[in-house]
């Protein structure tokens, strides 16, 4: 057994000894690195000065170097703005019940087509879901108009036939959000269940053979095997579902709101899109941005803390 | 006796479990598969039998002009084949950085890390916003140049972080004897780890399609020959006001609806 050494003259130039030499011997994977390092850099944080933006009353014609500098004016324009209220409402709501419903889904049926035995079947069932992930939003938006149409739509006939009454969903807000997500629900179901199927492959087919021999049944294996099993795959997708609380996919909004549902369907993204776009307020919508990518960056680093807390480990 | 008996019980239950299964999979399959037959059969029938009558599973007076038509007048090809050529590139150029990325991030040793890490994930939430990209996009000249379908999407922190809880899931043994015969990092990773890494390489794959974020190519507004088919679908649907022209040309696999880019984009080149 080794005695404990005595220190030496300098502890920091020992350190920054070993540090030197850790670093020379992963320098392989700096190199690894460089390519990724590269593209963030010249791809993401040179644009990010745009940023500066947000304190200013940015004109095109005069360009960043040029704008005048604002403080935080349009950050306080925003957080009295009633309408922004609206679409924080809107967006938390409906990002909310997506986690609620949307979250859980994709695990389920990963874990159903993975306990189907029929290889066939289960490929064919695997492929067919797959499949309106491939379709844009403009389509998928397309298909709901026509499917819940009052008059020709196949939900209002239907229901027309069985003695109902015809609803026009397209012009109630009501029912936006159910509609948002349910489309968002058929349309990455299958995609998103992917992940979890590559983590449920990853479980070591052992184990369930000694809980067989152990006398667990199904519900027991799913329990105690497969879904510690996939925890790591879970939590990694918990922690950046909790960081994009306050965005809604943008396109699916876009493409199926209209001027009738905008109490239900104007969300931040969209506010941001109205202002800066539409209206030409480029420096207001940075700044709603901005608050928006702090925000998310601080659910993103307080989730991560709390799963390094709970579980040990976390996505960073 | 009784062994053989649970036996079968368990094998009886077990032949319940996986007629459900298969009861609801062909449901659920049912339910996506609807509104596709609906759009093949909307973009088969008659447009003018069609606002008449309404489709419901089969064509109304089966046609395929609408099919003629849209490789007639939109010249469809084109764009077709720029969308599979920066998808074959991009995931190309995907799996390289991230791949090689992950890799090293996969080290927890490695000293520096999570700094690392933190920095590569800070813009999956951080963006500069659209008139920078553009401006940057022009000074590089990536602008009306197929590479900026390309290189701008070679590296998002999400698929680094999925590769990496693979790579994480790998026996650490493996490495070691590979390492104890001598071979280098680069040897153990291209010999060794990626031939075991293969459906997480095959998900990445998948992913870049996800990924693809449209506004790039939107605001990089091409040279026409160079659009891909979603542009083309848009610059379509706006033009034809009948949406059956739509329905077919958009049975081409693509994603995201550009947002009305155009104004904003003519502004920015005089910034």
């Amino acid at each position: 057994m080794l005695l404990a050494k005595p220190p030496l003259k300098s502890n920091a130039y020992e350190n920054r000894r070993t540090l030197s030499k850790a670093i020379r011997e992963y320098r392989t994977m700096y190199l690894f690195l460089l390519p990724a390092l590269a593209c963030v850099a010249v791809f993401a944080y040179v644009p990010m000065t745009g940023i500066i933006m947000a304190f200013q009353d940015y004109s095109i014609i005069k360009g960043i170097s040029g704008s005048d500098f604002v403080g935080i004016k349009h950050f306080i324009k925003f957080f009295t703005d009633p309408a922004f209220y609206a679409a924080l409402k809107n967006t938390v709501g409906i990002s909310l019940l997506s986690l609620l419903f949307g979250f859980p889904i994709p695990i389920m049926f990963a874990i159903m087509i993975f306990s189907m035995r029929d290889s066939l079947f289960k490929r064919i069932t695997q492929t067919i879901s797959y499949l309106p992930h491939f379709v844009s939003w403009v389509v998928v938006a397309s298909i709901v108009y026509k499917i819940l149409d009052p008059n020709t739509g196949v939900v209002n006939v239907i229901s027309k036939a069985m003695g109902g009454e015809a609803v026009n969903f397209m012009r109630d807000p009501a029912y936006f959000w159910g509609l948002l997500i349910g489309s968002s629900i058929w349309k990455e179901l299958g995609w998103n269940s992917i992940l979890y199927l590559a983590a449920l492959s990853a479980v070591p087919p052992e184990q369930y053979e000694s809980a067989v021999v152990d006398g667990a049944g199904g519900f027991q294996k799913l329990i105690f095997i497969t879904l510690p099993g996939i925890a790591p795959t879970i939590g990694l997708m918990l922690i950046f579902t909790i960081g994009s609380l306050f965005n809604v996919n943008f396109d699916a909004v876009y493409n199926l709101r209209n001027p009738l549902l905008s109490a239900t369907a104007n969300t931040i993204d969209y506010y941001v899109y109205q202002e800066g776009v539409l209206n030409d307020k480029i420096s207001f919508a940075t700044a709603i941005g901005l608050a928006q990518s702090a925000v998310a960056l601080a659910l993103v680093t307080g989730s991560n803390a709390l799963s390094r807390k709970i579980r040990g480990y976390g996505a960073f | 006796m009784q062994k053989t008996e649970t036996l079968k019980s368990k094998k009886k239950s077990e032949m319940i479990t996986q007629f459900i299964l298969g009861l609801i999979m062909i449901v659920f399959a049912a339910l996506v598969m609807y509104p596709f037959l609906y759009c093949v059969a909307y973009s088969l029938s008659d447009s003018v039998a069609v606002s008449t009558r309404n489709v419901t599973l089969l064509p109304i007076g089966l046609t395929f002009e609408n099919y003629v038509n849209v490789f007639k007048k939109n010249n469809i090809l084109r764009p077709f084949m720029v969308s599979v050529g920066r998808t074959c590139g991009g995931v190309a150029w995907t799996l390289f950085v991230t791949g090689l990325a992950s890799y090293a991030i996969s080290k927890r040793r490695m000293p520096f890390n999570r700094l690392i890490t933190f920095l590569l994930i800070i813009p999956m939430y951080v963006s500069g916003g659209l008139i920078p990209t553009y401006v940057l996009m022009f000074k590089i000249h990536l602008y009306n140049n197929f590479l900026i379908y390309i290189l701008p999407k070679g590296f998002f922190a999400f698929n680094m972080l999925l590769m990496r809880t693979y790579f994480d899931t790998l026996p650490p043994e493996l490495e070691e004897s590979a390492r104890l015969d001598g071979a280098s990092d680069l040897v153990i990773f291209a010999r060794i780890v990626l031939p075991i890494s293969m459906p997480i390489v095959a998900v990445i794959a998948n992913l870049y399609k996800m990924m693809i974020i449209f506004r790039f190519s939107a605001i990089a507004c091409l040279k026409a020959g160079m659009k891909a088919t979603p542009g083309k679908s848009r610059s379509a649907s706006s033009k034809l006001s009948t949406s059956w022209r739509t329905s077919c040309i958009n049975l081409f696999p693509e994603r995201f609806s550009p947002p009305r880019w155009t104004a904003l984009r003519l502004r920015a080149r005089h910034g």
